[in-house]
């Protein structure tokens, strides 16, 4: 290898960030333009290939009464038509739970618009059929439930559909529904739910609802394309050229059929006529028959009850005299039995009176003889008194005499004891002498013994004093063993007289033992004769007391019998006066008993009396008994003859009725038969004339032919593909030529870099050419490969991201193809390696021009010179020495203040953009449906609606609770001519102008001015008055069908979506001389759920007039999803500015640190910090940051005033000014983007090393 | 003067300093054991040829490297142990720099350029007045680009003195310039040190500078090879090269 080519690769390795920035850069910018460009075809080519794939038609034929088999075969036939298929549709509902679903079904394709299936299998028999995907996700059906199937009001089910229910096999997409939105339809609130295919066989309509044709050559175009416009055009020109002719083929037809079954039914009408008359007069004759009869039986009836009364009167009369008769006799025996009573109860109390008297006399019989035993038992008590008395005194007699005896003897015994007794005291004071003297001589005798003893004790101690040696000395003398002797024969002796002392004293002692024994036993005698003496029980005295207590009895019995004597003579008197008054009451007891026996005499007679008179009473009794029974025998046969008459009365009654009313219902019958008959007859008569009239009116049928751009959806995805193209043409270029800017910069960069290497190459020989590649190829190996990764992420990733996100929108384009786009692949990638190398080899060539020699001396630093701002002495000498520094630094390096302001300004703009798209598109639902079109439905009327009608409609209105008030207008969508081009716009023509200000605002944008609409001039739409470059005062010309007229405009109102012609009543009918038919009713609803507006809806169409409904919410929420679904464009801007930003500023900080190096090693030598050096730096980096940002605010104002006004429609005014908060958010994130390349440079500061000071300059 | 110097401990004392730097695989020592003590007020000259260790010990001197071990001692302060912060201190409040290549900022006039380097240390001098001091009253609005190299060497000598420093180095102040201008330069330093007691060191790979220095230290293979105190100076106006 030559060392200019290691000197290549060295290169690349030794600047590797340069190099991949340049890489990345380019990368950037071509995937950004490429990818963006790329979508809109990418879209369409994705719708294109789907429609192919699935063999979807070009055009679509229906009619308003529907297409035969003639028909298709004069399509068929029709140069350029490759495919016919006729289809079946019918809409009718399924209910399912509380939900009523509006379902449209048609005919399982058999060539054309063909369906793939999701989940499940094909339809195999007409009970089946296969479903809409919704149906699953949004409805919760599932395969194998079954769908019953309810015709709308007034619209007859097998009509349309063989059978009711159908089970679900399968889940379908289909092509004819690759947006979210389903078909239209005139039941239910006016849009279908789902779809749902059957098999040919289930509909039983004879004729084709729609016709798909296939135009040969077309599905080798692209969809949307010129010349696939061009291909349909022709076959839609020759369709347009056979629609008479079919249009009246039908016409006959219809007619033909009609005529024919007019025919039939009048003939049948005369033949039920005859047939009903004869059957109403055979019915009458028989009911006059009925009639005779019942008369008859009502004239017999009468007599037997004529008959039955007077026999009934004669009974009675006699059975009322008998009743007289035998209430007299009982009137008789009652006074009978009354006197009866009366003398029964006399005798009853005669014999009461006799019974008492008997007891009266019994009782003193009993008394008396009670006293005659009373008197007998006082006799003999008085005897035994008076034997008792006798005997008493007899006794007391005898003890009298007893007592004395006892008394003597007693007495007697008591002298003896007391004699006894002075005997005794007597021989005690003998012996008390006698122990005296005793008692002497004892102590007498102790006297002496005392003595002897003490004498005794002295002889002892004189022997011992002298037996002892001690004492021997002291003894007084010395007494000798002679003395001693003395002494103790003197001891014997005294010892021999005190044993005779004491021998005495006992004799004493035992002797006066006696004595003293003597005198107890005597003082025993006397004590015991003391004792017989004064002892109450001693014999003595007990017998005494005994004398005593005789003694006293006796006395006693002497007065008791003093006392008997006294009361026996009581007695005696007593008992005389009891013997007088017996003796009377026996007389008294023999006259009452005389008295008694006459009483019960009388009594007797009496009874026998009373007993003759009951018989008597008795037998009047039965006789009155008989009389009564045989009364009530008489009156029974009565009742039972009358009950018997009753009864058969009844019975023929009841007959009678009966034949009435049979009668009567004979001939309501007959009433209702003949009433019948003539309604029908006329209803049949009236039917034959609808029949007639209504084929007198019939519509000429029409023919609609539609081509792809009459279908919603696919004209939508058309306009979103452009929408996105036209976004792709400016915005990705803005950003491609920064990129372009940036790597353009770094390679002059780099070559003036090197200036010194080139000149020392140049020296050495090599050619300007082997200098130069090595740049070139730097510059186009590293384009060439940041384009293809480019080209490659972007052409594939962006488009695949934004159709994704439409995906939303179109949930069944089953693949998305985004193949390389050549034209942009080459466009960009060759601006950009263009530019890159192109650079490299201008700044190349131009530093070549030099001589090796200048080449190699360093290139003078750029000179300071004074800037602009100094030459303002006041101001300049007013700014700190850092701002002198800081400006003078910015506009030194000018390549780099612009880029930098280029770039920074360049984000600003785009995130302006980004934001503002949000604000333009986002605000655009919101302004129109909450600030201009206030009204919450829309009712569309058939063209030619009867007042009437419309006062049905009205009346539901009044009615409804949800609808809070209506306008009446007339509203059509026309073309507005204006020269090469037309512009559809709604002409509006409220029939209150005054009042419709609350339904829709016609105002000024800017000034929000409320414009009135007056009957001099129109009111139009900004868009419109864009389009045509319309101003207050010019004039438009309007055609609302075959009436043209040229109006004045007076104002231009804001309004977003759709466009308008606004005009007064007056103002229509002064134009087009005819006043406008109202076609339509606006409706406010806006405290209404959901819920509410649709029940209103189906209320609504239940009408006549109307021919469908939209709420306003629906459209609203169409609107919503397409726009919103530009989020992501919004998304992909901000982060596409937010890498724009961070490449431009870390580049041009880049390039700053490394032409700067030398500079800010000086400073952080002289000592600043590495704050302050980084500060030193920024400071400019941030002001450059700032003024490029403000500046990119402007810009950006007008990149998106540019944009929106170019995505816009024909029929879509954005809102124009983004908000002010997306102008902060820009410029602060800006900032935020800076801080952040400056914060990552912070730390290359740190980095610089001191050292570079010292070297000498390049 | 000179004998007060003398009694003086030592202004800057390095102390067995080593440095060394890798690169890649191998270390390269710049600076093997040097030892030195230069005295306050004093004017020297430290020479020796390339790559002998002198700008090493410039920028150690300097605070713009640390050494590897050794101990340096300025003004009584161990700098060797400084981190980079205070090393930053100390390059700001205690020393002043003169580049080979005066390495004045070229977007500044000569006046604006000393404002800068005083504008940041705490005693600053009135720039103006240095300017006028190097002889530059004149030339004050002009920028380094309209100024000769002497010119613009003087304009850095003011910019260094403007921080009224502790230590003014200087590297190779004439080596970018011609012989006249050089010598007025090494005029002008040597009367800042005379008048000013300023401790003034020159690296120079020129032996003939010597004789006008106090001290003339010789550095050789990273090590002081020679220290002499010139007792007999040579006038500025003698000094041939």
């Amino acid at each position: 290898m030559k060392a200019i080519h290691k000197d290549f690769f060295r290169e690349i390795s030794k600047s590797v960030s340069r190099y991949l920035s340049i890489l990345f850069i380019v990368a950037l910018g071509v995937a950004f333009f490429s990818g963006i460009r790329a979508t809109s075809p990418d879209m369409k080519m994705t719708l294109d290939h789907y429609l192919d794939q699935t063999e979807y038609m070009d055009i679509r034929v229906l009619s308003t009464m529907g297409l035969t088999e003639e028909d298709v075969r004069a399509v068929a036939a029709l140069d350029g038509v490759e495919a016919v298929e006729a289809s079946y549709t019918y809409d009718a509902y399924v209910i399912s739970g509380q939900e009523k679903h509006v379902l449209h079904f048609l005919s399982v394709p058999q060539m054309l618009n063909s369906y793939d299936l999701v989940e499940g299998r094909d339809i195999s028999d007409a009970g089946e059929c296969v479903v809409d995907r919704y149906m699953v996700d949004k409805f919760g059906f599932q395969i194998g439930d079954t769908l019953t199937v309810t015709a709308p009001a007034d619209d007859d089910l097998s009509d349309h559909l063989t059978r009711e229910t159908f089970t679900i096999v399968g889940i379908v997409t289909s092509s004819s529904y690759f947006t979210v939105n389903r078909d239209a339809t005139d039941i239910g609130n006016g849009s279908t739910d789902a779809f749902v295919y059957l098999e040919r066989e289930a509909f039983a309509t004879d004729y084709y609802s729609a016709l798909h044709v296939v135009v040969r050559g077309a599905a080798q175009e692209t969809a949307f394309s010129e010349k696939y416009d061009a291909t349909v055009k022709q076959v839609t020109d020759r369709l347009e050229d056979i629609r008479a002719a079919r249009e009246e083929a039908r016409y006959e037809e219809i007619r033909g059929e009609a005529l024919s079954e007019i025919g039939k039914a009048e003939s049948e009408l005369a033949e039920a006529e005859e047939e009903a008359e004869s059957e109403l007069a055979e019915a009458a004759e028989k009911l006059a028959d009925g009639e005779k009869e019942l008369s008859d039986g009502r004239e017999e009836l009468a007599d037997g009850k004529a008959t039955y009364s007077s026999e009934v009167e004669k009974a009675e009369k006699d059975l009322s005299s008998g009743e007289k008769e035998l209430s007299e006799g009982r009137k008789e025996l009652r006074s009978g039995e009354e006197s009866l009573e009366a003398g029964r109860e006399e005798l009853e109390k005669g014999k009461k009176e006799l019974k008492a008297s008997e007891k009266k006399l019994e009782k003193g019989r009993k008394e008396y003889e009670k006293g005659l035993q009373e008197m007998a038992s006082g006799q003999a008590e008085l005897e035994s008194a008076e034997a008792e008395l006798a005997a008493a005194a007899a006794e007391l007699q005898k003890n009298k005499e007893l007592l004395e005896a006892n008394r003597k003897e007693l007495d007697a015994t008591r002298q003896e004891l007391v004699t006894n007794k002075k005997t005794i005291q007597e021989q005690k004071a003998g012996a008390e002498k006698t122990v005296k003297q005793l008692a002497e001589q004892e102590s007498q005798l102790q006297e002496q013994l005392a003595a002897a003893k003490a004498a005794k004790k002295a002889l002892e101690e004189q022997i011992n004093a002298a037996e002892t040696p001690e004492s021997t000395e002291q003894a007084e003398g010395g007494m000798s063993a002679e003395a001693l002797a003395v002494l103790k024969e003197q001891l014997a002796q005294a010892e021999a007289g005190i044993e005779a002392l004491e021998k005495a004293q006992a004799e004493v002692e035992a002797g006066k033992k006696a004595a003293e024994d003597g005198l107890e036993k005597l003082d025993a005698a006397i004590a015991q004769i003391d004792q017989a003496l004064n002892d109450p029980n001693s014999e003595l005295n007990l017998g005494a007391a005994a004398l005593a207590a005789v003694e006293k009895e006796l006395a006693k019995g002497e007065s008791e019998y003093e006392s008997g004597v006294a009361e026996l003579k009581k007695n005696q008197k007593k008992m005389e006066a009891a013997q007088k008054e017996l003796k009377k009451a026996a007389g008294d007891l023999v006259s009452g008993q005389q008295q008694l026996d006459a009483g019960w005499a009388e009594y007797a007679s009496g009874e026998s009396l009373l007993e003759e008179n009951e018989e008597k009473l008795r037998d009047a009794r039965a006789e009155l008994k008989s009389g009564e029974s045989e009364l009530a025998d008489g009156r029974k046969t009565l009742e039972d003859k009358k009950a018997e008459a009753a009864s058969e009365f009844s019975k023929a009654e009841k007959e009678l009725a009966e034949g009435e009313s049979e009668l009567a219902e004979a001939q309501s019958e007959y009433e209702s038969g003949s009433r019948k008959a003539s309604e029908e007859i006329a209803s049949a008569e009236a039917e034959i004339a609808d029949a007639k009239e209504e084929l007198e009116d019939l519509d000429r049928p029409e023919w609609y032919i539609l081509d792809r751009g009459k279908t919603g959806g696919y004209v939508e995805y058309g306009q979103n593909a452009d929408r996105i193209g036209t976004i792709g043409c400016i915005f990705p270029l803005i950003f491609f030529l920064v990129a372009a800017l940036i790597s353009l910069t770094t390679m002059t960069r780099m070559v003036e870099a090197e200036r010194v290497e080139i000149g020392t190459l140049k020296a050495l020989g090599y050619s300007e050419r082997q200098i130069a590649a090595k740049y070139v190829w730097y510059a186009l190996s590293a384009s060439l490969i940041g384009s293809a990764i480019g080209l490659v992420f972007g052409q594939k990733f962006i488009p695949w991201l934004i159709i994704s996100t439409y995906m939303i929108l179109y949930p069944n384009l089953p693949v998305i193809l985004t193949p390389l786009n050549l034209y942009f692949s080459l466009l960009s990638a060759g601006a950009a390696i263009l530019c890159v190398t192109g650079a490299a080899y201008a700044t190349c060539h131009s530093v070549l021009r030099e001589t090796p020699a200048q080449l190699m001396r360093p290139a003078a630093p750029p000179a300071g010179k004074k800037i602009l701002l100094e030459r303002i002495r006041p101001l300049w000498r007013r700014l700190s020495f850092t701002g002198k520094v800081t400006l003078r630094n910015m506009f030194r390096y000018k390549k780099r203040f612009f880029m930098t302001i280029f770039g920074t300004g360049g984000c600003t703009a785009l995130l302006v953009f980004g934001f503002g798209l949000t604000d333009s598109i986002g605000g655009v639902v919101e302004r129109q449906y909450d600030h201009i079109s206030r009204y919450d439905m829309t009712v569309t009327l058939k063209e030619d609606t009867s007042e009437a009608d419309l006062a049905a409609v009205e009346e539901v209105l009044h009615a409804s609770e949800a609808a809070e008030g209506y306008a009446l207008l007339r509203q059509r969508l026309l073309e507005i001519d204006a020269g090469r081009v037309n512009y559809s716009a709604y002409l509006t023509v409220p029939t209150d102008p005054s009042g419709y200000d609350a339904y829709f605002q016609m105002a000024d944008r800017e000034t929000g001015e409320v414009y009135e609409l007056g009957d001099e001039r129109v009111i139009i739409t900004e868009k419109l008055a864009d389009l045509m470059e319309l101003v207050p005062g010019e004039e438009i010309t309007v055609q609302d069908g075959d009436l043209t007229a040229t109006f004045t405009v007076g104002a231009v109102a804001e309004n977003y979506l759709m466009s308008y012609i606004f005009m007064s009543p007056a103002l229509y009918g002064k134009g087009f001389g005819q006043a406008p038919v109202i076609n339509t009713i606006q409706i406010q609803a806006p405290k209404a759920s959901e819920k509410e507006l649709d029940e209103l809806s189906e209320e609504i169409l239940k009408e006549d007039a109307p021919s469908g409904t939209t709420t306003t919410e629906y459209t609203r929420s169409q609107f919503a999803r397409v726009l919103n679904s530009l989020d992501i464009i919004t998304l992909v801007v901000v982060v596409a500015a937010a890498m724009l930003a961070f490449v431009v500023l870390y580049n041009l900080n880049n390039i700053n640190m490394t032409e700067r190096r030398r500079e800010l090693a000086t400073i952080k030598v002289l000592g600043f910090y590495d704050g302050e050096t980084a500060a030193y730096i920024f400071r400019e980096n941030i002001l450059l940051t700032v003024v490029g940002s403000a500046l990119g605010l402007i810009l950006g104002k007008f990149l998106h005033y540019f944009i929106i006004t170019t995505v816009e429609t024909d029929v879509i005014m954005f809102i124009r000014a983004a908000q002010p908060h997306s102008y902060a958010y820009s410029f602060g994130l800006t900032c935020l983007f800076s801080l952040l390349v400056n914060g990552i440079m912070y730390f290359s500061v740190k980095k610089i090393d001191m050292i570079e000071s010292l070297k000498s300059v390049e | 003067m000179k004998e007060a110097a003398v009694m003086q401990k030592p202004f800057v004392q390095m102390r067995n300093v080593v440095k060394t730097y890798r690169m890649g695989e191998v270390e390269i020592r710049a600076v093997n054991g040097i030892d030195l003590d230069i005295f306050q007020g004093e004017f020297v000259v430290i020479v020796g040829p390339s790559g002998a260790g002198k700008t090493t010990v410039l920028n150690l001197l300097g605070g713009m490297d640390k050494a590897t071990s050794g101990s340096i001692l300025v003004d009584g302060q161990e700098i060797s142990t400084y981190n980079s912060r205070k090393l930053t201190g100390y390059r700001r409040d205690d020393i002043g720099f003169v580049f080979q290549f005066y390495n004045l900022i070229q977007n500044l006039n000569a006046l604006e350029n000393v404002e800068m380097a005083m504008q940041i240390c705490k005693s600053p001098l009135d720039p103006a007045q240095m300017l006028r001091d190097v002889g530059l009253g004149d030339r004050m609005e002009n920028f380094p680009s309209q100024l000769s190299g002497g010119e613009q060497q003087r304009v850095a000598i003011a910019r260094a003195l403007a921080k009224n420093p502790k230590l003014l180095l200087c590297d190779e102040p004439t080596g970018a310039l011609d012989y006249q201008t050089g010598k007025a330069i090494l005029g002008l330093l040597q009367d800042t040190c005379r008048e000013k007691g300023m401790t003034v060191i020159v690296i120079t790979h020129n032996q003939a500078i010597a004789p006008m220095a106090d001290r003339v230290i010789h550095i050789r293979n990273g090590k002081v090879s020679e220290t002499r105190v010139n007792d007999h100076r040579v006038p500025v106006e003698e000094i041939e090269w």
